[in-house]
């Protein structure tokens, strides 16, 4: 790395001398105090230099010019350039990045930052560079396989024919010696060498409208009939019409505008009775000219169903006599001139050896239509910075923890969302040996850790592995995903690891309930800050800026369930289906974040996957005229910006697990405390909250043992999901204690009623003489499941009292009845 | 006296410093070296001139030194100068341009007394 060359352009010395002393362990440097002297070094000596650190104001030239400069001369395309910026100029930092600037660096410069800036720049510009190299050669193969499209489609027009199969290379190469000719003798025609090429190789075509011609007409020995020869004539313009009938991007193939011109014309004469379109003279097309006599020309020479061949003298006095139609005179001069060319080239003229392998691979790379497809390559090009610099954005508000590592400056770095929850700072140096991370990391986890990274290979970049932090009385267990970067040019050489933490289990001390809301509290990922409410002109002047960030922008209201987007009003629009629906589920995504949004008023992000494809989901809290929305924005993720092939399976994987893990009751598949406290209680519509305790679990677990405590719950669990319909929730909300939510609350005491019966007849297979009671409290009201849960729990206890009744309150019945219980 | 107080004389941030360049020589080094810095002689001299450019252009490179060394103060004066120069072509800013030389000596002074503190012991 120390043969990376940086050039330093700061009109204060000590700026410059700052920056070299941060960098010069790493690379070698050169200075120049203004812009000036940065464009004449880049003139002389601009391929030396890996990186420029350029400030924006300096004397004589500023850093605007020497960008300009680099542009006008095609100098970034090689040397990435960051800006020095100081914080007042936002607008200068806009326009250097339109004008090619790669990041910048503000000041004050932070050592560790600045180091890393310019590692990761340099990695990610060699990265650019070998892409562009790429698609040079996509564009190289392009033209390799029209060549070989164009053998492909002439040759399978020969086979049908029964032609000798050499009659199209024998055209070509005739064509080839014509034009080459036809040059040097007038300049009518202006040809330039790749022109010549071009036609040579389009000749081939000529021919490819008999396909539509029938067999037995093509294939006819005798002289054909008037009708036969009528139909047989069409085959010129079936040809031009199969090239007019490719897509319009196809057809600026300079390739296929030559094709064109000597399919429909290939059988005009020069006298203008030819067909179809009976031009005359130059009317015609030269290459469909030149073609026409090559055609006629081997015609004659080789041995057709219907005619022996012709000697090589013979075929050129019929052409001149004038028996095969009127040529261009100076076309005949040139087939003079070469004639006995013509005769020794024509046995050595080479044609596809291996040809039904060529035929194979050609199919199968028009099948996977790679062929025309170097503009999206190219596409992909432009959008990688953009990729690079939303990913960056993303990775900054995201609430997962998201990290890389250099290994060439030691720096741990975090996004800020990670080094908030494992309390340190976004930039950690040397971490194996840091102490702030020792604190909270075992040694024996970062020697494994590290051993795991070592193992790594250049061809087997994933690393996987799992690490618990200490982090106040809480153990946090997190499963990494990430991926080693290795040096292109170095073999062998390992540049730093990029990664993401996913949340596996969190332990604490004293497992109790108030407990475990305390925690719940605290690992929220964000505190419910200052949140953005503003009126519907805003809303929709916010929304249609953020799609232009995001692929899909839309809003989630406080149901969690009805997704749409605003008019142009800036009114709520509900679209009619659920949003789970956009993501191909037919329940409510296990992790929503909608809820939890609008639970916490806060931000939460997440992955979604559907099929193939990686969705990052963000989601905000947003109140329109005060009424409370999910703010969700989505940006497919280019698999190149964080995945690498073939992992996202395991990363589809980890997510689901980590989903099922984090938020379903291990022993029952029901959702558990977690759900409800990090998604399900800020719910707020109508709807019914039932409580149901098991009356006897205690007793159970004491007198038969936990196996048939386990059992009797999984037997209440399976009938309370017998009496739930999709859009209703079960949560496991203590050891005895279950929490419904109904959407619907139709014949909601019958269905109660129902449960409790069902589970009191339930005898356990394990131990018949166990027979499960349950209470059962409810209220139906509007409000957030929170407030009706609080509800809910005193009428179970209520019912706990009275003994063999589901009990059921509306929230009206409820607080005149309670009301008036205070009274007595 | 030691590199802290030092900066606590000037007016400026030692902890912001030491975190950036994490390495208490690399920030003696260019503590010593703004004093060959010819930024603010170059602000005096086209306040002299009456060259609105040069001034513009010194008060900013001042600025961003400070900033880079965490000269809180001087930053400050100097930034408004740089600002006040940034918006017109006028250099009638007579108690700006005082601040700003107030500024300088004070830091300038410090960084003098810290030098002789240390070759005195060494």
């Amino acid at each position: 790395m120390r043969d990376q060359k940086i050039l330093i352009v700061d009109d204060s010395e000590m700026n410059r001398a700052l920056l070299a002393e941060i960098l010069e362990e790493q690379y070698q440097m050169e200075e120049a105090e203004n812009g000036l002297e940065a464009i004449d070094i880049l003139s002389r000596r601009a391929a030396e230099f890996s990186l420029i650190l350029l400030d924006i104001f300096m004397p004589k030239c500023s850093g605007f010019e020497v960008l300009a400069y680099m542009n006008e001369y095609r100098l970034l395309e090689n040397t990435a350039v960051i800006m020095i910026s100081s914080d007042d100029s936002n607008e200068s930092i806009k326009k250097s990045y339109e004008m090619g600037a790669f990041d910048y660096i503000s000041r004050p410069f932070d050592s560790m930052l600045v180091r890393h800036r310019v590692s990761n720049t340099m990695l990610l510009y060699a990265k650019q560079h070998r892409l562009a190299n790429m698609v040079v050669e996509q564009i190289y193969e392009q033209q390799k396989n029209s060549k070989l499209m164009v053998s492909i489609l002439s040759h399978i027009v020969e086979f049908r024919n029964g032609e000798s199969g050499q009659h199209i290379t024998h055209v070509e190469r005739i064509t080839e010696l014509l034009l080459k000719q036809l040059v040097q003798l007038t300049d009518r025609y202006s040809l330039t060498a790749s022109e010549i090429s071009l036609i040579s190789t389009a000749s081939a075509l000529h021919d490819i409208g008999k396909i539509s011609i029938p067999d037995e007409i093509i294939n006819k020995p005798g002289r054909l009939t008037d009708e036969e020869f009528a139909l047989m004539k069409q085959h010129a313009a079936i040809g031009a019409d199969m090239l007019h009938d490719l897509s319009s991007e196809e057809q600026k193939e300079e390739l296929v505008k030559k094709a064109y011109e000597i399919c429909r014309w290939h059988h005009e004469r020069y006298d203008g009775r030819g067909y179809p379109d009976g031009l005359k003279g130059d009317e015609i097309p030269i290459s469909a000219q030149v073609v026409a006599l090559a055609d006629v020309y081997d015609a004659l020479t080789s041995e057709r169903c219907y005619k022996p061949a012709y000697s090589h003298e013979e075929a050129v006095r019929m052409i001149m006599d004038g028996q095969c139609g009127i040529f261009n005179p100076v076309l005949l001069e040139c087939l003079a001139v070469i004639g006995t060319g013509i005769k020794k080239s024509k046995g050595k003229i080479n044609t596809y050896e291996n040809e039904s392998q060529a035929l194979r691979s050609v199919q199968e790379k028009l099948n996977s239509s790679e062929l025309f497809s170097v503009k999206k390559n190219m596409k992909f090009m432009d959008v990688l910075s953009f990729e690079q610099q939303r990913f960056n954005f993303l990775s900054e508000i995201s609430t997962d923890i998201l990290f890389s590592y250099n290994s060439e400056t030691s720096a741990l770095l975090l996004n800020a969302h990670g080094a908030k929850q494992l309390g340190l700072e976004t930039g950690v140096q040397s971490p194996a040996t840091n102490p702030k991370i020792r604190e909270i990391v075992d040694p024996e986890t970062i020697l494994s850790v590290q051993e795991k990274i070592r193992e790594a290979q250049p061809d087997k970049p994933s690393v996987q592995f799992d690490i618990s932090f200490c982090i106040g009385r809480e153990k946090i267990t997190y499963h990494s995903i990430c991926k080693t970067i290795w040096s292109s040019e170095i073999n062998g050489e390992r540049l730093g690891v990029v990664g993401v933490l996913i949340e596996t289990g969190r332990e604490y001390q004293h497992f109790s309930g108030r407990c475990l809301h305390d925690m719940l509290k605290d690992g929220e990922s964000e505190p419910s800050g200052p949140y953005l409410s503003v009126d519907r002109k805003e809303a929709r002047r916010m929304i249609g800026n953020l799609q232009r960030i995001f692929d899909t922008v839309y809003l989630v209201d406080s149901s969690c369930e009805r997704w749409g987007m605003v008019d142009e009003t800036g009114r709520f629009i509900p679209k009619e289906e659920y949003c789970y629906t956009v993501w191909e589920k037919n329940n409510r995504c296990e992790n929503c974040i909608s809820a939890r949004v609008l639970s916490s008023k806060s931000r939460a992000s997440k992955l979604e996957f559907m099929g193939r494809d990686v969705f990052y989901i963000l989601a905000s809290y947003l109140e329109i005229d005060g009424q409370p929305y999910s703010l969700t924005m989505v940006a497919k993720l280019a698999k190149e910006t964080i995945l690498e092939e073939g992992g996202k399976e395991t990363v589809i994987q980890s997510i689901c697990a980590y989903n099922e893990r984090l938020f379903l009751d291990s022993q029952t598949k029901v959702y558990n405390r977690r759900y409800y406290e990090e998604y399900l209680k800020a719910v707020n519509r109508e709807q019914a909250v039932v409580v149901i305790d098991v009356d006897n679990l205690k007793y159970i677990n004491d007198h038969y043992g936990h196996q048939a405590g386990d059992m009797a719950l999984l037997d209440v669990t399976e009938i309370l999901s017998r009496f739930i319909s999709e859009k209703d929730y079960i949560v496991r909300y203590g050891g005895d204690e279950f929490v419904l939510v109904f959407h619907d609350v139709q014949n909601l005491k019958e269905i109660l009623e129902k449960i409790r019966t069902e589970i009191n007849r339930q005898t356990s297979d394990v131990q018949p003489g166990i027979r499960l009671s349950v209470s059962i409290g409810g209220i139906i009201g509007t409000g957030t499941v929170d407030s009706l849960f609080s509800v809910a729990d005193t009428v179970m206890y209520q019912a706990k009292r009275i003994k063999n009744k589901a009990i059921v309150y509306r929230l009206d019945e409820w607080q005149d009845q309670s009301g008036a219980g205070e009274e007595k | 006296m030691d590199l802290k107080s030092c900066y606590l004389r000037l007016g400026g941030d030692y902890d912001e410093v030491l975190g950036r360049l994490h390495k208490e020589s690399l920030v003696e080094k260019f503590l010593f070296k703004f004093l060959d810095d010819g930024s603010f002689r170059l602000l005096e001299e086209s306040f002299a001139n009456g060259n609105h450019e040069e001034a513009f252009r010194a008060a900013h490179t001042l600025k961003g030194v400070c900033q880079n060394l965490s000269f809180t103060q001087l930053y400050r004066s100097s930034n408004e100068m740089t600002e006040f120069l940034r918006g017109g072509t006028g250099l009638d800013a007579p108690e700006l341009l005082a601040q700003v030389t107030a500024d300088y000596r004070q830091t300038v002074d410090a960084i003098l007394a810290y030098q002789t503190s240390r070759e005195e012991h060494g």
